[in-house]
Formats: structure tokens, C-alpha cells, sequence
């Protein structure tokens, strides 16, 4: 249980600065070396996943130790860690697959738009290309609330006098319905050739259908009470009561 | 040099340190503290080294860029502290919210549980020490559903 396994009891309490450098100085010292810096994305599971079965009285270090290591006045070098090619590489990328049916345009588009992006990894680091591929099906069938199904306007210019053209939500969707999952997420993604990157590792499909199973896409699990899969029109119910 | 450390009582590594600036040119002593500068104008060109075009050859176009160069590299010291504490929030945002937490909680429950880890470490340890980082986690949780008056 959590409560055997827990570190609290043997873990002193850190009210002193110094401790709390020393016991962290500590913690990246007992790295094996070079070994550890880069991380490739597929290795890195979930936490819960990663840490399972494993008592924590494995990983403390005795107490006295630390203190003489610090007082040894040699100058400590430690690195933050930064990603390496391999890190970036598109072939360690994971893919994750998302299926639209029923879901809020929106909503869905941030969580697609946090995973091209890499935020979601601690691994993420500005301006480096540590996101993953996002394969999104079933978008012909994505939901809006409200109104915005007939008032939600799609604007293009042709680039010649006049040449304007507005489309709603629901014209859209009959024409071309990836384009609008795409344009959602492409607002939310950062406007620049990193970002142009990123929204290229988005793949849309309107149908059930995708060629991507050689790259075995992981079906995402959206959190318990998440935004993103409730009903639209819940609010005006919730009102009513 | 020996003397000069116990003389000055300076631990050995800062003396190193600062000891590295200066420039020992062969047959004098150590600490001999000798001026390579040169001119001006070569100082101001072996700083636009590497500029585009006429910037890096010509000396008004040089020079000019030098200067803006000087002025970004003095901005970006300052800046390069607080893009790094931006990163490691939001390092630490990504590793809690797998412990469903967020970052703000998180940290309000460091504060309630007395930890004075600051965001660096606390980055490194969720990035390479993951058991580590969990047994934070999980002392900041505690604070937050059991909080000490």
C-alpha cells in the first residue's frame, strides 16, 4: 500500500536550505554518469508506471554521507539536463490517436495541441522539438455548442479584390471537416517554423480510418470529468435546476 | 601561488577561478598580468567575428552591430535567469500533473509541508529521478489534505 511504501517517515523533514540543496546535489550525483542525460521519448511511461512495485527505501542515500561530500570544498559541477538529438528524433516520437466522435472542438484541440508541443512530458523544453504525432479520427463528427454550429464563420481571402469568402461551421463540415479540427489546433499551436513543425505532426481523418498502424498510435485516455468529453449543452441544463 | 592562496585564505576553487583570467605569456612569472587588447579597432573586430556580411569587414557596420551585440548580450544574462526558472515551472507543471496536481498546488503544498527545494532541483529530480520526485509529490499531497496550522 502507499502508506508502507511512503518515504515521509524516513525522509527528514527539510527546513534547511542548505540540506535541501545538499539532498538534491545528492540525488544527481548518484547518477551512473553520461548514461542518464538523454532520455529517448517511448522509454519514458507513465510515472505510476515507471515507479510501480519499487519500495522507496531503495533510493535514500544515508544521512551523514551527504553532509561530508558537500564539506569537501571540491567545486560540484552538475548539468541541468537538456534534450539531445535523440530526444528530438521524429522516429523515437510517440504517437497517440484521438477519436473525435462526440467530442468539444475546443476543448479536444488543447490537449492535442499540449501533446504536439511536448508540454506534457517534463522532458519539454522551449524551442526543441519534443512532441508527439497526434492521429485524429472520426472529425467529421466533432461536436460545437451553443449556437456557433450556424454562427461559428470560416473566413479565406483569395488574394484578388472581392475574392472573400465566409463559410459557417456547418458548411465547412460538409465540405472539407478536417480543416476544422486543423484550424483549431493550428491556433493554438506557437506561430513560428517550430510550430509550423509541430502542426505537421498532426494527421486528421474525417473517417474512422488512418494508414498510420505501422506506427501502432496509442489510443488516448481522457481523464476522469475531463472538459473535452462532455455533452455540449450541459450548461443551459445545469441552469434550469 | 600556494602562498598567494594561504595569503589570501581563498578556497582553492574560487582561486582557480579567478586565477584563469589571466594571461601567463611564456618566460614570466605566473602572475605577471600582461595587456593583449590591442587597438580599438581590433577589439571591435575580433567581437564581429562571425557577423553577416559587410558587418564582420567594414568598421561603421561593425561597429554598430558590435555595440547592439554588447547590449543583447547584457540583456540576455538577465534574461537567460528567469527563462530558465519559466522552464523549470513548467518541467515541474508536466511531472505533477501526472499525480493529478497542478503546478500552483503543488507548490502550495511544498510550502505547507515545509520543503525549501527550489525549482531547479526539483526539474532535475522529475526529469532523472523519478521515485525521488514521487516521494515529493507525495509529501506536498499530504500537506494539502492534512494541512499543520
Amino acid at each position: 500500500s502507499r502508506q508502507a511504501g511512503h518515504l515521509q517517515a524516513s525522509w527528514p523533514c527539510i527546513i534547511n536550505p542548505r540540506m535541501a540543496r545538499t539532498a538534491g546535489m545528492m540525488l544527481l550525483l548518484s547518477l551512473p554518469g553520461a548514461a542518464m542525460w538523454s532520455l529517448p521519448a517511448p522509454s519514458r511511461r507513465t510515472a505510476a508506471a515507471r515507479c510501480g512495485g519499487v519500495s522507496m527505501a531503495d533510493t535514500v542515500e544515508a544521512g551523514p554521507a551527504i553532509l561530508s561530500e558537500w564539506d569537501s570544498k571540491k567545486p560540484i559541477h552538475v548539468e541541468t539536463w537538456v534534450p539531445k538529438s535523440a530526444d528530438m528524433d521524429n522516429r523515437n516520437k510517440q504517437w497517440w490517436l484521438i477519436d473525435a466522435e462526440g467530442m468539444r472542438l475546443g476543448r479536444m484541440c488543447t490537449e492535442i495541441a499540449k501533446r504536439l508541443m511536448g508540454k506534457h512530458k517534463v522532458t519539454y523544453f522551449p524551442g526543441s522539438n519534443v512532441g508527439d504525432y497526434v492521429v485524429v479520427i472520426n472529425a467529421e463528427k466533432v461536436l460545437i455548442s451553443g449556437s456557433k454550429a450556424k454562427a461559428k464563420t470560416y473566413f479565406r481571402h483569395g488574394g484578388r479584390p472581392g475574392s472573400v469568402t465566409i463559410e459557417t461551421f456547418e458548411q465547412l463540415q460538409k465540405r472539407i471537416p478536417e480543416r476544422i479540427v486543423e484550424k483549431a489546433v493550428k491556433g493554438m499551436l506557437p506561430k513560428g517554423p517550430l510550430g509550423r513543425e509541430q502542426f505537421r505532426h498532426l494527421k486528421v481523418f474525417a473517417g474512422s480510418e488512418h494508414p498510420h498502424e505501422a506506427q501502432s498510435p496509442v489510443k488516448y485516455a481522457w481523464p476522469e470529468g475531463s472538459l473535452a468529453t462532455k455533452k455540449p449543452g450541459g450548461k443551459k441544463e445545469k441552469s434550469r435546476e | 601561488h600556494e602562498m598567494l592562496l594561504a595569503a589570501l585564505g581563498v578556497c582553492r576553487a574560487t582561486a582557480r577561478i579567478a586565477l584563469q583570467g589571466w594571461r601567463a605569456a611564456p618566460g614570466l612569472p605566473q602572475l605577471q598580468f600582461q595587456r593583449e587588447f590591442g587597438t580599438r579597432k581590433e577589439k571591435i573586430f575580433r567581437l564581429a567575428k562571425g557577423f553577416r556580411g559587410r558587418s564582420k569587414n567594414c568598421w561603421r557596420l561593425a561597429r554598430n552591430r558590435v555595440h547592439k551585440a554588447l547590449q543583447h548580450a547584457y540583456r540576455s544574462r538577465r534574461l537567460k535567469r528567469r527563462q530558465a526558472r519559466t522552464r523549470w515551472i513548467m518541467q515541474i507543471n508536466a511531472g505533477v500533473r501526472e499525480y493529478d496536481l497542478n503546478y500552483s498546488g503543488f507548490i502550495r503544498g511544498l510550502k505547507l509541508a515545509g520543503i525549501e527545494l527550489n525549482r531547479k532541483v526539483l526539474s532535475q529530480l522529475a526529469i532523472q529521478e523519478p521515485y525521488s520526485f514521487r516521494a515529493v509529490v507525495w509529501s506536498a499531497r499530504d500537506a494539502l489534505t492534512s494541512p499543520t496550522s
